[in-house]
Protein backbone atom coordinates (compact mmCIF):
# COMPACT_ATOMS: atom_id res chain seq x y z
CA UNK A 1 0.00 0.00 0.00
CA UNK A 2 2.64 2.43 0.71
CA UNK A 3 4.77 1.80 -2.42
CA UNK A 4 0.93 2.30 -4.05
CA UNK A 5 0.94 5.84 -2.35
CA UNK A 6 4.43 6.71 -3.56
CA UNK A 7 4.18 5.42 -6.83
CA UNK A 8 0.51 7.75 -7.17
CA UNK A 9 2.67 10.37 -5.35
CA UNK A 10 5.33 10.72 -7.82
CA UNK A 11 3.56 9.92 -11.01
CA UNK A 12 1.46 13.10 -9.80
CA UNK A 13 4.49 15.73 -9.16
CA UNK A 14 6.89 14.19 -11.46
CA UNK A 15 4.73 13.08 -14.46
CA UNK A 16 5.93 16.06 -16.80
CA UNK A 17 9.30 15.58 -15.99
CA UNK A 18 9.48 12.17 -16.68
CA UNK A 19 8.14 12.92 -20.61
CA UNK A 20 10.80 15.02 -20.90
CA UNK A 21 13.56 12.78 -19.34
CA UNK A 22 12.50 8.88 -20.58
CA UNK A 23 15.76 7.89 -18.60
CA UNK A 24 13.90 8.98 -14.90
CA UNK A 25 11.59 6.58 -15.51
CA UNK A 26 13.64 3.60 -15.26
CA UNK A 27 15.72 4.92 -12.31
CA UNK A 28 12.09 5.61 -10.47
CA UNK A 29 11.13 2.11 -11.68
CA UNK A 30 14.57 0.42 -9.96
CA UNK A 31 13.19 2.38 -7.08
CA UNK A 32 9.97 1.20 -6.42
CA UNK A 33 11.53 -1.77 -6.67
CA UNK A 34 13.99 -1.53 -4.16
CA UNK A 35 11.04 -0.24 -2.05
CA UNK A 36 8.96 -2.98 -2.64
CA UNK A 37 11.68 -5.50 -2.37
CA UNK A 38 12.58 -4.15 0.99
CA UNK A 39 9.23 -4.04 2.32
CA UNK A 40 8.74 -7.72 1.63
CA UNK A 41 11.70 -8.45 3.82
CA UNK A 42 10.72 -6.25 6.31
CA UNK A 43 7.48 -7.62 6.62
CA UNK A 44 9.24 -10.88 7.87
CA UNK A 45 12.23 -9.06 9.63
CA UNK A 46 9.99 -6.78 11.20
CA UNK A 47 8.24 -8.86 13.07
CA UNK A 48 11.93 -10.77 14.22
CA UNK A 49 13.09 -7.37 14.99
CA UNK A 50 10.25 -5.92 17.09
CA UNK A 51 10.08 -9.25 19.35
CA UNK A 52 13.75 -9.21 20.15
CA UNK A 53 13.59 -5.29 20.58
CA UNK A 54 10.30 -5.80 22.96
CA UNK A 55 12.39 -8.37 25.18
CA UNK A 56 15.86 -6.33 24.99
CA UNK A 57 13.73 -3.49 25.82
CA UNK A 58 12.57 -4.87 29.07
CA UNK A 59 15.64 -6.51 29.75
CA UNK A 60 17.41 -3.28 29.93
CA UNK A 61 14.40 -1.82 31.55
CA UNK A 62 14.73 -4.18 34.51
CA UNK A 63 18.29 -3.80 34.71
CA UNK A 64 17.89 -0.24 35.01
CA UNK A 65 15.05 -0.85 38.10
CA UNK A 66 17.58 -2.06 39.76
CA UNK A 67 17.73 -5.10 41.90
CA UNK A 68 15.68 -3.85 44.70
CA UNK A 69 13.27 -4.14 42.04
CA UNK A 70 14.28 -7.54 40.56
CA UNK A 71 10.57 -8.81 41.02
CA UNK A 72 9.72 -6.66 38.06
CA UNK A 73 11.30 -8.75 35.25
CA UNK A 74 8.75 -11.44 35.87
CA UNK A 75 5.94 -9.36 36.14
CA UNK A 76 6.67 -7.40 32.78
CA UNK A 77 7.02 -10.38 31.58
CA UNK A 78 3.50 -11.48 32.62
CA UNK A 79 2.36 -7.89 31.09
CA UNK A 80 3.57 -8.49 27.84
CA UNK A 81 2.09 -11.81 27.72
CA UNK A 82 -1.79 -10.50 27.77
CA UNK A 83 -4.35 -11.82 28.98
CA UNK A 84 -5.14 -15.36 27.31
CA UNK A 85 -7.45 -16.12 29.73
CA UNK A 86 -9.96 -14.00 28.71
CA UNK A 87 -8.79 -13.96 24.93
CA UNK A 88 -6.18 -11.24 25.27
CA UNK A 89 -3.24 -11.03 23.27
CA UNK A 90 -1.13 -7.99 22.51
CA UNK A 91 -0.13 -7.29 19.01
CA UNK A 92 3.61 -6.69 18.29
CA UNK A 93 2.91 -3.24 18.34
CA UNK A 94 1.37 -2.86 21.85
CA UNK A 95 4.02 -5.25 23.41
CA UNK A 96 7.05 -2.60 22.19
CA UNK A 97 5.08 0.23 23.37
CA UNK A 98 4.52 -1.50 26.67
CA UNK A 99 8.13 -2.23 26.67
CA UNK A 100 9.32 1.33 25.81
CA UNK A 101 6.90 2.74 29.00
CA UNK A 102 8.93 -0.12 31.20
CA UNK A 103 12.15 1.33 29.72
CA UNK A 104 10.50 4.53 31.02
CA UNK A 105 9.30 3.69 33.98
CA UNK A 106 12.43 1.82 35.12
CA UNK A 107 14.29 5.83 34.46
CA UNK A 108 11.75 7.72 36.28
CA UNK A 109 12.00 5.29 39.05
CA UNK A 110 16.10 5.15 39.80
CA UNK A 111 16.15 8.77 38.92
CA UNK A 112 13.24 9.16 41.80
CA UNK A 113 15.72 6.39 44.07
CA UNK A 114 18.73 8.90 43.38
CA UNK A 115 16.85 12.42 43.61
CA UNK A 116 15.57 10.70 46.95
CA UNK A 117 18.71 11.70 49.35
CA UNK A 118 18.51 14.88 47.99
CA UNK A 119 15.40 16.00 49.41
CA UNK A 120 15.97 14.74 52.85
CA UNK A 121 17.01 18.53 54.11
CA UNK A 122 14.08 20.11 51.56
CA UNK A 123 12.02 17.68 53.54
CA UNK A 124 13.52 18.46 57.02
CA UNK A 125 12.98 22.18 56.17
CA UNK A 126 9.30 21.92 55.03
CA UNK A 127 8.13 19.91 57.68
CA UNK A 128 7.80 22.42 60.46
CA UNK A 129 6.79 25.85 59.88
CA UNK A 130 9.03 27.91 62.24
CA UNK A 131 12.52 26.02 59.91
CA UNK A 132 10.43 27.12 56.35
CA UNK A 133 10.36 30.54 57.84
CA UNK A 134 13.75 30.90 59.56
CA UNK A 135 14.81 29.74 56.06
CA UNK A 136 12.43 32.48 54.68
CA UNK A 137 13.94 35.45 56.68
CA UNK A 138 17.75 33.79 56.74
CA UNK A 139 17.57 34.23 53.15
CA UNK A 140 15.76 37.75 52.89
CA UNK A 141 18.24 38.91 55.58
CA UNK A 142 20.98 37.65 53.16
CA UNK A 143 19.36 39.80 50.40
CA UNK A 144 18.91 42.71 53.09
CA UNK A 145 22.80 42.45 53.48
CA UNK A 146 23.66 42.17 50.18
CA UNK A 147 22.10 45.45 48.92
CA UNK A 148 23.00 47.42 51.97
CA UNK A 149 26.90 46.29 51.03
CA UNK A 150 26.06 47.38 48.11
CA UNK A 151 24.09 50.67 48.70
CA UNK A 152 25.33 51.31 52.47
CA UNK A 153 23.40 51.78 55.45
CA UNK A 154 21.22 54.57 53.48
CA UNK A 155 19.54 51.64 51.72
CA UNK A 156 18.80 50.31 54.99
CA UNK A 157 15.61 52.53 55.15
CA UNK A 158 14.92 52.86 51.48
CA UNK A 159 15.96 50.49 48.96
CA UNK A 160 15.46 47.28 50.76
CA UNK A 161 11.77 46.97 51.61
CA UNK A 162 10.25 46.41 48.36
CA UNK A 163 13.03 43.77 46.80
CA UNK A 164 12.96 41.93 49.94
CA UNK A 165 9.12 42.44 50.51
CA UNK A 166 8.89 40.73 47.21
CA UNK A 167 11.75 38.02 47.70
CA UNK A 168 9.93 37.01 50.93
CA UNK A 169 6.37 36.60 49.54
CA UNK A 170 7.69 34.69 46.39
CA UNK A 171 9.85 32.32 49.05
CA UNK A 172 6.71 31.78 50.89
CA UNK A 173 4.54 31.00 48.26
CA UNK A 174 7.30 28.39 46.65
CA UNK A 175 7.79 26.80 50.05
CA UNK A 176 3.68 26.39 50.48
CA UNK A 177 3.90 24.93 46.75
CA UNK A 178 6.91 22.70 47.81
CA UNK A 179 5.07 21.75 50.64
CA UNK A 180 2.35 20.50 48.14
CA UNK A 181 4.34 18.91 45.82
CA UNK A 182 6.70 17.06 48.53
CA UNK A 183 2.55 15.72 49.99
CA UNK A 184 4.18 17.45 53.28
CA UNK A 185 1.71 18.00 55.99
CA UNK A 186 2.60 20.51 58.74
CA UNK A 187 3.77 19.10 61.98
CA UNK A 188 2.13 22.25 63.77
CA UNK A 189 -1.10 21.80 61.73
CA UNK A 190 -1.49 17.83 62.32
CA UNK A 191 -1.31 18.75 65.75
CA UNK A 192 -3.37 21.23 66.08
CA UNK A 193 -5.84 18.73 64.24
CA UNK A 194 -5.56 16.18 66.84
CA UNK A 195 -6.21 18.78 69.68
CA UNK A 196 -9.27 20.34 68.31
CA UNK A 197 -10.44 16.51 68.24
CA UNK B 1 2.17 6.84 57.13
CA UNK B 2 3.32 8.98 54.82
CA UNK B 3 0.89 11.18 52.43
CA UNK B 4 1.26 10.96 49.25
CA UNK B 5 0.86 13.81 46.06
CA UNK B 6 -2.21 12.64 44.34
CA UNK B 7 -1.82 13.92 40.85
CA UNK B 8 -4.29 12.78 38.61
CA UNK B 9 -2.62 9.60 37.44
CA UNK B 10 -2.59 8.82 41.48
CA UNK B 11 -5.89 9.07 41.28
CA UNK B 12 -6.80 7.09 39.06
CA UNK B 13 -4.20 4.21 39.80
CA UNK B 14 -6.22 4.50 43.26
CA UNK B 15 -9.44 4.18 42.31
CA UNK B 16 -8.37 0.78 40.03
CA UNK B 17 -7.74 -0.01 43.15
CA UNK B 18 -10.21 0.67 45.02
CA UNK B 19 -12.49 -1.21 42.53
CA UNK B 20 -10.28 -4.25 42.27
CA UNK B 21 -11.95 -6.97 44.80
CA UNK B 22 -10.20 -10.18 46.09
CA UNK B 23 -11.58 -12.43 42.92
CA UNK B 24 -10.56 -9.47 40.36
CA UNK B 25 -7.13 -8.56 41.38
CA UNK B 26 -5.07 -5.58 40.05
CA UNK B 27 -2.24 -6.03 37.70
CA UNK B 28 -0.25 -4.41 35.93
CA UNK B 29 -2.22 -4.58 32.65
CA UNK B 30 -5.44 -3.77 34.51
CA UNK B 31 -4.34 -0.56 35.84
CA UNK B 32 -2.76 0.39 32.74
CA UNK B 33 -5.97 -0.35 30.78
CA UNK B 34 -8.87 0.70 33.46
CA UNK B 35 -6.94 4.02 34.46
CA UNK B 36 -6.11 4.31 30.28
CA UNK B 37 -2.39 5.22 31.62
CA UNK B 38 0.89 4.16 29.76
CA UNK B 39 3.58 1.42 31.95
CA UNK B 40 5.35 3.81 31.95
CA UNK B 41 3.60 6.24 34.21
CA UNK B 42 1.46 3.57 36.13
CA UNK B 43 4.52 1.51 37.88
CA UNK B 44 6.39 4.66 39.02
CA UNK B 45 2.98 5.64 40.75
CA UNK B 46 2.38 1.95 42.11
CA UNK B 47 6.68 1.86 43.31
CA UNK B 48 5.32 5.28 44.91
CA UNK B 49 2.45 4.02 46.79
CA UNK B 50 4.18 0.83 47.60
CA UNK B 51 7.24 2.65 49.32
CA UNK B 52 4.69 4.76 51.35
CA UNK B 53 3.27 1.62 52.82
CA UNK B 54 -0.20 2.27 50.80
CA UNK B 55 -0.34 -0.63 48.93
CA UNK B 56 1.01 -4.39 49.04
CA UNK B 57 2.27 -6.86 46.09
CA UNK B 58 2.50 -10.52 45.48
CA UNK B 59 2.89 -12.88 42.59
CA UNK B 60 0.12 -15.24 41.55
CA UNK B 61 0.17 -18.39 43.65
CA UNK B 62 -2.70 -19.86 41.15
CA UNK B 63 -1.61 -22.25 37.96
CA UNK B 64 -0.89 -19.90 35.11
CA UNK B 65 -0.40 -22.24 32.37
CA UNK B 66 1.50 -20.58 29.25
CA UNK B 67 2.50 -17.40 30.86
CA UNK B 68 5.18 -15.63 33.76
CA UNK B 69 3.20 -15.50 37.13
CA UNK B 70 1.42 -11.76 37.27
CA UNK B 71 1.61 -9.61 40.67
CA UNK B 72 -0.68 -8.36 42.18
CA UNK B 73 -1.20 -5.10 43.79
CA UNK B 74 -3.64 -4.06 46.77
CA UNK B 75 -4.17 -1.28 49.18
CA UNK B 76 -3.74 -2.38 52.58
CA UNK B 77 -5.60 -1.17 55.33
CA UNK B 78 -4.59 2.29 56.57
CA UNK B 79 -3.90 3.40 52.88
CA UNK B 80 -7.07 1.92 51.65
CA UNK B 81 -8.61 4.42 54.22
CA UNK B 82 -5.93 7.45 52.85
CA UNK B 83 -7.31 6.69 50.00
CA UNK B 84 -10.86 6.87 50.33
CA UNK B 85 -10.41 10.01 52.40
CA UNK B 86 -8.00 11.44 50.28
CA UNK B 87 -10.77 11.09 47.66
CA UNK B 88 -13.52 12.60 49.79
CA UNK B 89 -11.42 15.09 50.55
CA UNK B 90 -10.90 16.28 47.10
CA UNK B 91 -14.43 15.40 45.66
CA UNK B 92 -15.62 18.28 48.65
CA UNK B 93 -12.66 20.32 47.93
CA UNK B 94 -13.91 20.39 44.02
CA UNK B 95 -17.70 20.91 45.13
CA UNK B 96 -16.93 23.76 47.32
CA UNK B 97 -15.06 25.35 44.25
CA UNK B 98 -18.11 24.23 42.27
CA UNK B 99 -20.63 26.37 44.16
CA UNK B 100 -18.01 29.44 44.52
CA UNK B 101 -17.84 29.53 40.65
CA UNK B 102 -21.35 29.39 40.63
CA UNK B 103 -21.59 25.98 39.25
CA UNK B 104 -24.42 25.39 41.48
CA UNK B 105 -26.75 28.13 40.88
Amino acid sequence: MPVVALLAAVAAVSFDELQQRPFNIGLIGALILAIGIRKKNVTIEDAITFVRATSRTMGLASLIAGPRRSHLREEWAAVLAGDPENGRELSVTAQLRLASGFLLAAIRMRVHDLAEPLWIPVDWLLSVEARSNTAIAMLVGGQAVYITGDGGLAALMSDIWEPCGIFGGALYVFFRWLRKARGIELAAARSEDSASE
Amino acid sequence: MASIRLTRPTLEVIKVLLASTPDSPAWGLKICDEADLGSGTVYPILDRLEQRGWITSYKEAEPHPGRPPRRYYELTTAGRSQAVESLATREARRNRQWRLSGGAA
